[in-house]
């Protein structure tokens, strides 16, 4: 089965549990869930809380340690952490000149976006201020691609000796299991781990429910972002491809809390910038689920996507 | 003026148990808005408020109220305001300077500490607060056999809860590291905001001087000793990015100045600067009015300003607009970004103290290293 086609639950922040207990209790699991928290880094094993909210709805779960498990391959392949870290530097300083460039382009798109003049129509400027950006980011994304798959070619990944290892192991713990659960933590973590393992590779065909980062992950498109950093609002940027278990939305994890909502100005940029998906705020009820090519979003109050008018809307497709 | 809450309740003729019934159940100094009446209980010739609030008369005499032995001043001040006092209470002719006995509030540093009032808008930050055992970073002391001073020296070395060895790290090297321990709880804030991911886990080394004033005045063998023995040092001990892009040094007061000073004289070794309230007095023309320890320091700063160099990219300076040194570093922030340096500059309605330097320490971290938050969805 194609990962594309896998059943699909993606959820908001989970300070209870709440949404992800409704999830798994409408799927009255048999077998265990496979739990994958390595976004939380070296809380990963700090999982009680999680287990017992699976258990309080008969859900048995067993973690498959990914960010342990990484630390042993550094321990042992010692290459491979060399390889990773020449990798990170090229990626950082690449990533330096696309977030100068970004943020040049997208000051003067705002700029031209809050120009307000009754007599003149800046309709066709702004259109092309924001697809220079596009452009940027799509420069960007394809220039990184190339430089992953560059090393990815040095590396093999799959194929290292204690790589190999874990994989087997992993393949035999998901045969068992009745469903993969991502929480959300490190983005860029859970995604070098899901590849590394490949764990969608060998997952059966299960439900898989993601939420936060973890949903981000399992996405086409990556996109950062976050307005009230305490050193003052970022420039949503392209991390570099996800999973691309899906391709029409774009995750946005707390958004609500995350992005300054009420600003139009902001809201439609990124709305317009992205406007090949839809920019879903996933807030603390949100559940959406895939139902074949479109999204059913179990309540109204989780089904809110940024509009190119600088509002929110509801979801396009997304029944309730 | 007597305020309001004190003549509508206590009486001008009012005897010791009244004026200490009155006291009871109010905290005192009293904040209403921007008004802060300071208050003394007790027999004196005379009573005032002493503090180190620029601008303002270093003694504030305090009016007794009626025939009581209630004192009190009202000062206004900025509602996020954050002031540091003592009482004066002469006897005999002579002034004793005390804790404010009606305030718990003290702020400790190394001559002993002051009484602490808190504008009606100011919160002691959370991130200041200690973190459960599990997410504190340790500290640990490293011996330098230092061939440039020709003794031993001792850093401490922060290092995060989260450590691996395969991991690089940032390196961060502070002046004054021990009082930075002590009175801003630098560890504390340093495991708070790495756990909010606003910064990332970064090595701290924190250097102590034997001889402050001389050392940290543009002393060349400090510099020296900072780059060529410490930083080789901690290069050895820990899993350290061995580049410009990956140090800071920091440091407040004279610290700042030694900061300074040392990234200027080994320009490329710092990628970025961090300093607190910085000594940075400088002349334009004649003589400066300062104290003689400021004579290097005013040379330096002269000579900084005549042929700066490129000595880092980033720079966060801060200041408390109660400080003598605001002046300086004002200027300095304008001047720093006429070289080129991406400069950050922060003021506060605060004084030349280490709670002050504490409390900045959230937007000067963050914003020279900013964390994996951006990255992180939880």
């Amino acid at each position: 089965m194609n990962a594309e086609d896998q059943p699909l639950f993606l959820l908001g922040p989970q300070p209870e549990y709440a949404t992800l207990k409704t999830v798994l209790k409408s799927l009255n699991l048999r077998q265990p869930a496979a739990l994958i928290t390595c976004g939380w880094e070296t809380e990963e094993n700090e999982d009680a809380e999680l287990v017992n909210a699976l258990r309080e709805v008969g859900a048995k779960s067993i973690n498959l340690g990914l960010f342990t498990r990484t630390e042993q391959l550094f321990a042992n392949d010692p290459e491979l952490i060399q390889v990773l870290q020449a990798r990170q530097d090229e990626i950082r300083h690449m990533r330096e000149v696309y977030k100068d460039r970004l943020h040049h382009l997208l000051k003067a798109a705002r700029q031209i976006l809050r120009r307000k003049d009754p007599l003149v129509d800046f309709s066709a400027e702004q259109e092309s201020a924001i697809d220079m950006i596009r452009q940027l980011d799509r420069q960007y994304d394809a220039r990184l691609g190339q430089l992953v798959d560059d090393y990815e070619n040095r590396l093999n990944t799959p194929q290292r000796h204690f790589v190999v290892a874990h994989r087997r192991e992993i393949a035999d713990i998901l045969q068992g299991v009745g469903a993969l659960i991502i929480s959300g933590g490190h983005v860029a973590i859970i995604l070098n781990r899901l590849k590394i393992f490949g764990v969608l590779e060998y997952l059966p065909q299960v439900p898989i429910i993601a939420w936060s980062g973890g949903s981000m992950a399992l996405a086409s498109q990556i996109v950062f972002f976050h307005d009230s950093l305490p050193q003052g609002p970022g420039n949503p940027e392209v991390l570099r491809a996800g999973m691309g278990l899906f391709h029409d939305l774009l995750p946005l994890p707390a958004a609500d809390a995350r992005l300054k909502l009420q600003d139009r100005i902001r809201v439609q940029l990124f709305a317009r910038r992205f406007q090949d998906f839809q920019c879903a705020v996933m807030n603390e009820q949100t559940i959406l689920e895939r139902r074949g090519e479109s999204w059913h979003s179990w309540n109204a109050a989780g089904s809110l996507k940024l509009g190119l008018d600088g509002r929110l809307h509801n979801l396009e497709g997304a029944s309730s | 003026m007597i305020p309001s809450f004190i003549s509508a309740e206590l009486n001008p003729n009012a005897s010791n148990a009244e004026v200490e019934r009155f006291i009871q159940g109010r905290s005192f100094p009293h904040v209403d808005g921007p008004d802060v009446t300071f208050a003394y209980h007790g027999q004196a010739e005379h009573v005032a408020v002493r503090h180190w609030i620029y601008g303002l008369p270093a003694h504030l005499p305090m009016e007794r109220f009626g025939e009581t032995n209630f004192w009190y001043h009202v000062v206004e001040f900025p509602e996020s305001s954050r002031i540091e006092y003592k009482l004066g209470v002469t006897h005999h002719g002579h002034e004793e300077w005390i804790f404010d006995p009606l305030n718990p509030q003290i702020a400790y540093d190394p001559f002993g500490g002051n009484s602490v009032v808190y504008g009606s808008d100011y919160q002691v930050p959370d991130w200041s607060f200690q973190m459960p055992p599990g997410r504190q970073g340790r500290v640990e002391k490293l011996a330098i056999d230092s061939q440039v001073f020709g003794d031993r020296r001792f850093v401490q070395v922060y290092i995060p809860a989260s450590f691996r060895t395969y991991r690089r790290y940032r390196l961060l090297i502070v002046h004054d590291g021990e009082d930075y321990l002590k009175y801003s709880q630098l560890n504390h804030v340093l495991d708070n905001l790495i756990a909010r991911s606003e910064i990332p886990p970064l090595i701290v080394a924190m250097s102590n001087p034997h001889d402050r004033l001389i050392e940290y005045a543009n002393c060349p063998r400090h510099a020296r000793h900072i780059v060529e023995e410490l930083i080789p040092e901690l290069e050895s001990c820990f899993p350290l990015i061995k580049a410009a892009s990956g140090r800071c040094i920091m440091g407040a007061s004279f610290g700042g100045v030694a900061s300074l000073a040392t990234a200027w004289r080994y320009p490329e070794t710092f990628e970025s600067l961090l300093v607190q309230s910085g000594s940075f007095a400088f002349t334009d023309i004649g003589e400066h009015s300062r104290s003689p320890v400021f004579d290097p320091v005013v040379e330096f700063m002269n000579e900084f300003r005549r042929n700066p160099g490129q000595p880092f990219k980033k720079a966060y300076i801060s200041c408390g607009v109660y400080e003598s040194l605001i002046y300086e570093n004002r200027s300095l922030a304008p001047f720093m970004r006429s070289l080129g340096v991406k400069t950050k500059f922060e003021e506060s309605y605060d004084g030349h103290n280490w709670e002050n330097w504490r409390d900045r320490l959230r937007n000067g971290l963050s914003w020279l290293f900013p964390g994996p938050l951006w990255e992180t969805y939880l």
